[in-house]
């Protein structure tokens, strides 16, 4: 089937799962006076969900363009974590100098998302500095296994600092479970530039991101400047990343699954996958918020739980399905 | 006119080792270049080197213009070089991968331009795989692959084109197709320089031949001037025996 086609189906997809997030919750819409209110509510949580998973689905084939390596993402690589810690502790440092950070002219809600994107540009960088020393595909990933299990541990120790407060606790490890519970228009007015901006950035990519599929040195012989191709490939991951982790907290798999298993309908292109994991990740985390509200439970289920529970089996379905075996690309 | 190429004094080293040791050569439009010599003599690096892929010191002018010196893309419009075999594996058709090489000659935005897709078909016909364009790269034989990564060099538009063991993994009727074709490209004002490892298709194809060995230029000249029986045992140590190998040739009309 034609790229473009596929392309449609999604988008469709994505009108019927945002229809099914307008009608599911545990409030009755039935209820006249209520109904807009919901609607207006359900709707910007829905918005942010799906952008949250679009800008991570793409961060997610920049990354894996970038590395040259469909097992890459951001959050295999670290960056998800990096930018998850260093969001940990903007919450405890917008805490402990909120009258501070107002009297430098930093508006308090942006310290969140400043200190994802250092986080996750921090984080890029260090796996970028050692992925040059060693290109074997099993030593990066060792690397971003490390790089995520250092980050995910420094996060820790924030989160049990802040438990001597409460209230910061609880603001922490929401922050670290991944949800977008209570997500308003600030939310939006968050994640929707970064999410469209890092899209077209990376459609604009797309030409470049094919070339690299060759290799850093062919690229270069068809004319690619590699050096500024990967600062700003890097710039585009982290910032997505930091958006999408920002507003959404820690989740899991959305940038691994959706590219590898959209790679496969729609092929290698980046003309086709960029736009395709846009709509597909939009619609995959779009459907797990409504899913963490329609499960029986007393509480709600984290949006990152149900992200990992739904996207690590589908991705070693994916692997095991795979003839060739996706360690060699 | 100035020399498609010409390179002086050029040192390479790899990994701290010394690969090549002050060779110096120059290639001409309209002319095949044959870059002879053994296992390890360094013909890689020198064609990856001309390439502008690995530090030298010494003197590369492409058409009178140093290599360093040269934009990444315009470097691209001017020289292309066809590797022994590419890491491209990638659910990515012939076609897509051919029209790879119009990227530098892109258009605002990275746009495409409206002669890409005739560049593309031209250089599909050219490498003999425009019944493949629909297929995926990764599932070409190896030799269909070669043939696709020329066709890709030719879609560059580089009057310059450095080819490394190009008859490497090809059937025999594919490689005299393939030497056929660079000898068209070399009449039609083309610099052809590549590295072969078959002494008798540098003999039947190419104008002139640098013999390599440990890094070092032996000699550089005319095929037939070159490559002697003397010259043959020093860089090889084999003996050249006259007329003994059986020789091919393509149909006539083919």
């Amino acid at each position: 089937m034609r790229p473009s086609l596929w392309l449609l189906l999604l988008g469709l997809a994505s009108l019927l799962v945002f229809a099914l997030n307008l009608a599911a919750g545990a409030s009755d819409l039935r209820d006249a006076a209520l109904t807009s209110t919901l609607l207006g509510l359900r709707a910007t949580r829905g918005l942010v969900a799906y952008l949250t998973g679009a800008a991570l689905a793409v961060a997610g084939v920049l990354a894996q363009g970038l590395f040259r390596n469909p097992l890459a993402s951001p959050d295999v690589l670290g960056t998800t974590a990096g930018a998850s810690f260093a969001g940990k502790l903007s919450i405890v440092l917008l805490e402990a100098s909120l009258a501070d950070a107002a009297a430098r002219g930093i508006a308090p809600e942006l310290l969140l998302p400043l200190g994802c994107l250092v986080g996750a540009l921090g984080s890029l960088l260090i796996l970028l500095a050692l992925a040059r020393r060693a290109r074997d595909t099993v030593v990066l990933l060792l690397s971003g296994f490390l790089l995520s299990s250092l980050f995910l541990s420094l996060g820790s120790l924030v989160t049990s600092l802040a438990q001597e407060r409460w209230e910061l606790g609880r603001a922490v490890i929401a922050f670290a479970l991944g949800s977008v519970t209570g997500a308003g228009p600030r939310q939006v007015a968050l994640i929707a530039p970064i999410a469209l901006v890092g899209t077209l950035a990376a459609l604009l990519w797309s030409r470049p991101l094919d070339l690299l599929l060759s290799g850093e040195d062919e690229a270069r012989v068809l004319g690619l400047d590699v050096t500024r191709a990967r600062r700003w490939l890097i710039a585009w991951t982290a910032l997505l990343t930091a958006g999408a982790v920002a507003v959404g907290g820690n989740l899991g798999f959305v940038g691994l699954v959706v590219p590898h298993g959209l790679r496969r309908l729609v092929g290698a292109s980046h003309r086709a996958l960029v736009p395709a994991a846009a709509l597909g990740g939009g619609a995959f985390v779009l459907a797990c918020d409504v899913l963490a509200r329609a499960l029986p439970a007393r509480t709600e289920v984290p949006l990152g739980v149900i992200t990992g529970l739904i996207g690590a089996p589908l991705f070693l379905l994916l692997i095991y399905r795979s003839r060739r075996g996706v360690l060699h690309g | 006119m100035a020399d498609a190429i010409d390179a002086r004094d050029l040192v390479v080293s790899l990994g701290g080792r010394p690969v090549l040791h002050g060779v110096t050569l120059s290639a001409r439009f309209g002319e095949v270049l044959a870059i002879l010599g053994p296992n390890g003599a360094g013909k890689s690096t020198l064609l990856r080197t001309l390439a502008g892929l690995t530090a030298y010191t010494g003197t590369v002018l492409l058409e009178g213009t140093p290599l360093a010196r040269l934009p990444a893309d315009q470097r691209a419009r001017s020289i292309s070089f066809v590797p022994q075999q590419s890491p491209l594996d990638a659910a990515l058709t012939v076609r897509e991968v051919v029209a790879l090489a119009r990227y530098a000659h892109r258009g605002a935005l990275g746009r495409t331009r409206a002669d890409d897709a005739r560049a593309v078909d031209e250089a599909l016909a050219a490498a003999d795989v425009h019944a493949l364009a629909d297929r995926h790269y990764g599932a070409l034989s190896t030799g269909e692959q070669k043939r696709t990564l020329i066709a890709r060099a030719l879609c560059t538009g580089a009057r310059t084109l450095l080819l490394d063991e190009p008859s490497g993994s090809l059937d025999i009727e594919h490689a005299l197709r393939l030497f056929a074709l660079l000898r068209t490209l070399a009449i039609e004002g083309r610099a052809i320089v590549l590295v072969l490892h078959q002494i008798e298709h540098a003999l039947a194809f190419a104008d002139r031949a640098l013999l390599l060995r440990e890094g070092t230029a032996r000699a550089l000249g005319p095929t037939v001037d070159v490559i002697t029986a003397a010259h043959v045992r020093a860089l090889y140590g084999v003996e050249l025996v006259p007329g003994g190998a059986p020789g091919f040739r393509l149909p006539e009309g083919a």
